[in-house]
């Protein structure tokens, strides 16, 4: 899979807490290998707790889930009740998880690092999922649904996008999402009026126009031709202006089909 | 101890995993470290917080012990 640097560059700065501009020191690491060194911080922010994660899981082994439930929603807290999670049976997890209200639960994905909880996000049924999605995207919480969308299973970002209705939402939880061929195979699937009110929204922001080309780069050939239809109805220079962005960032990418058409 | 070996011990790793920041020069090392400490402070402070606010919910004379038990 071919890592977008800028994509990690977004996650990795959330991460340190810095802005963007202050990590230029990174500019001789690529997107792969930014990549590997936010997963080694963010594995090592988790694992310097481990032995305090595992005493607290260990301890609710035992007790009935509502219990645990309850516990981790009256005592333990958002910060906790995620990383413990790490070092629980997901089964339990998935119990818990579907116990609580779904501000309490926003609040735990907003603490989880979506990489170390894929058995629970396989596991926790869609529906607990829904609200937690419109919470995230009423917050503005892009970094967090893009984190996600790598990690949960296809069908459930499928049926969790369709709680996206702005067409710049999508764009946005897209750019943090590093997955670009799912995103590209989810997008493809929306019906030609929904992909033209991407390609607006897409126009109308610089930064969303890179994303939307990112996007179209991961796209089949066949789909790649029906986005540069769809684009040239929406406007007939649109395609002309992501050719010089490309050129511009020397953003490089399969677009062959798109401008052949 | 140079800055990618301190680097490798922030993220508890070797210095082998540490090759591709080799072709970074020591000033981006530098920096590369001051932002991966400043990221564990600012977890473990809220990591500690979290905490404190859990044991608030234990009465006062269960607290010293629940905190030992939980090695902190």
């Amino acid at each position: 899979m071919n890592i977008d640097r800028a994509t990690e560059m977004r996650r990795l700065s959330r991460l340190l807490q810095q802005d963007e501009d202050s990590l230029d020191y990174l500019s001789s690491l690529d997107g792969a290998g930014l990549q590997k060194v936010r997963n080694l911080i963010q594995n090592s922010l988790i694992d310097e707790f481990s032995p305090l994660f595992t005493k607290i899981a260990a301890s609710g082994k035992l007790a009935p889930d509502s219990l645990s439930a309850l516990l981790a929603r009256k005592v333990f807290g958002p910060t906790l009740t995620a990383n413990i999670g790490y070092y629980t049976a997901t089964k339990k997890v998935v119990k818990m998880a579907s116990m609580f209200d779904t501000e309490f639960l926003s609040d735990v994905a907003r603490e989880q690092v979506p990489e170390r909880a894929q058995d629970m996000l396989k596991a926790l049924p869609v529906d607990v999922m829904r609200g937690v999605t419109r919470n995230l995207l009423q917050n503005k919480d892009y970094h967090i649904m893009g984190d996600f969308t790598d990690y949960l299973p296809e069908d459930k970002v499928r049926t969790l996008m369709e709680e996206i209705s702005d067409p710049t939402d999508h764009l946005r939880v897209s750019s943090y999402a590093q997955r670009k061929d799912r995103i590209a195979h989810l997008t493809i699937s929306f019906d030609d009026d929904m992909l033209k009110d991407l390609i607006v929204a897409a126009f109308s922001h610089d930064d969303l126009l890179q994303e939307v080309s990112l996007v179209i780069a991961a796209m089949q050939a066949n789909d790649q031709k029906r986005m540069a239809k769809l684009t040239d109805e929406v406007n007939s220079e649109y395609r002309s202006r992501v050719k010089n962005l490309l050129d511009e960032k020397g953003i490089e990418g399969n677009f062959e089909a798109y401008f052949a058409a | 101890m140079n800055h990618l070996e301190q680097i490798a011990r922030e993220l508890k790793t070797t210095t082998k995993n540490m090759e591709l920041l080799q072709a970074m020069d020591e000033t981006s090392q530098r920096k590369l470290l001051e932002h991966i400490q400043h990221a564990h402070k600012t977890n473990e402070k809220h990591i500690y917080k979290s905490m404190e606010q859990a044991l608030e919910h234990f009465p006062r004379m269960l607290r010293g012990p629940v905190k030992r038990i939980f090695g902190l």
